[in-house]
């Protein structure tokens, strides 16, 4: 699990060019939206995109979303559960 | 007839960015195609507003921000930018997911950012501007379209300050498709550059003024009769002659089919009068005759025309008071600008 959220650190960093950050900076369990990163809706949409391109997940529900999205640590946990490739 | 005058400019170019040193002491080039000589935005923008920009935004809105600086702008009444060919680094960057991965799994990112009206609107959501805002992109015309609008907002009192724009850059995809269809041929040092510009207008002269815009005419396909009534229309409604200007700029760009357009048309329309050149410096691209205004605006402020610009051997008058700046496209579009250090 370590690794996949080392990993998934990395990918945010880079689709959203988060360059001033390294991933020991980033919190897994910290809110992504508003507060933590402080992300935004265009985010949202990087990441839905990012999920679909990298592990084969598609999220149609955004309420689904909201609820993946909370930290990078239960994205983690989403993606592990449900990843197809 | 209400004056526009050219409170401060700020570009980021092929010269030293922010800066008025190609006056004295210019980069010069060889190869064609130059970029800009970046500086290090970090310095400038927070990281959360440019980490989602590309180059030629971030370099918008540097230059929009110092230029309202300079010019003690805090709210311009309108934004309007001129752009070629707008992100085209972005838009390629979108349409090369999209051949890839077809039209599914696009990035929002690149795609937001891949329109010609996202310089502008970034400019005013960074500003929080409310005001009138547009774009013009009619290639080597779009800076004369945007200027003119702005001219036409000033003159009609629509408005009473205006940030006036031009940007484009280079990317590798474009230098390679203008080879392939080849296009945009340079010699004696002539160059592709990038554009970077925004420049404060108003309706007042203040402390800060670079000189006071007269008026302009655009014309489409003139014929020479035509483009000599129109510059006397010109000059005779600013209660000017011929012998009241000091020097005409024209944008040579080491292009010969380019190039002599100019030196036939100038000297059947300006003739003994001293040619100056800017495009060497700063290279070519669709929105450079920006520059160009930017250009003859500091030499009107310092009141010299640096001998490097000069294109003959004249001797230009010491101190140069009033100057036109001439551009054509493909000899299709021709525009004069004229511009003074009266305030």
């Amino acid at each position: 699990m370590n690794e996949l959220i080392l990993k998934l650190k990395e990918e945010i960093i880079e689709v959203l060019n988060l360059e001033d950050l390294t991933p020991d900076e980033i919190d897994e369990n910290a809110p992504l939206f508003i507060e933590g990163l402080g992300l935004d809706s265009i985010d949202a949409l990087e990441l839905i995109v990012l999920m679909e391109k990298n592990y084969g997940i598609k999220l149609t529900d955004a309420a689904q979303s909201r609820d993946i999205f909370q930290s990078i640590k239960v994205m983690a946990d989403y993606i592990a559960a449900n990843r197809t490739k | 007839m209400n004056k526009v005058y050219i409170q401060s400019a700020a570009h980021i170019s092929a010269q030293k960015p922010l800066s008025e040193e190609w006056m004295d002491n210019p980069v010069v080039y060889e190869g064609d195609s130059v970029k800009s000589i970046d500086l290090n935005y970090k310095e400038y923008l927070a990281p959360n507003v440019a980490r989602r920009m590309g180059k030629l935004l971030k370099r918008a809105l540097v230059c929009a921000r110092m230029a309202m600086k300079r010019a003690k702008v805090e709210m311009p009444d309108a934004i309007i930018t001129a752009t070629g060919l707008g992100c085209i680094e972005n838009t390629e960057h979108f349409l090369d997911a999209m051949t890839r991965e077809g039209e599914t799994l696009l990035n929002p990112t690149p795609f937001m950012q891949s329109t010609h009206n996202t310089i502008g609107s970034s400019i005013a959501l960074d500003i929080k501007c409310h005001g009138y805002n547009s774009h013009y992109s009619q290639k080597h015309t779009s800076f004369d379209c945007a200027l003119q609008d702005a001219f036409i907002q000033f003159q009609n009192g629509k408005i009473q300050t205006a940030l006036l724009n031009a940007h484009d850059e280079s990317s590798s995809v474009f230098d390679s498709i203008l080879q392939h269809i080849d296009c945009w041929h340079f010699e004696n040092g002539g160059f592709k550059g990038e554009t970077a510009i925004s420049m404060a207008l108003g309706n007042q002269p203040t402390p800060e003024t670079l000189c006071r815009m007269e008026d302009m005419m655009i014309c489409y396909r003139p014929t020479m009769p035509v483009l000599q009534k129109e510059l006397q229309k010109l000059l005779e409604r600013n209660g000017l002659t011929i012998h009241d200007l000091d020097a005409v700029f024209i944008g040579v760009n080491g292009n010969a089919e380019n190039d002599n357009v100019y030196y036939a048309c100038t000297e059947t329309l300006f003739p003994n009068l001293p040619l100056a050149r800017y495009k060497h410096l700063f290279g070519e691209h669709f929105t450079m005759s920006g520059i160009g205004f930017y250009v003859v605006a500091t030499c009107l402020q310092q009141g010299r025309l640096p001998e490097h610009l000069l294109l003959a051997k004249e001797n230009p008058a010491k101190q140069v008071k009033c100057i036109v700046l001439y551009n054509h496209s493909e000899n299709r579009d021709h525009s004069m600008i004229l511009l003074s250090n009266k305030k």
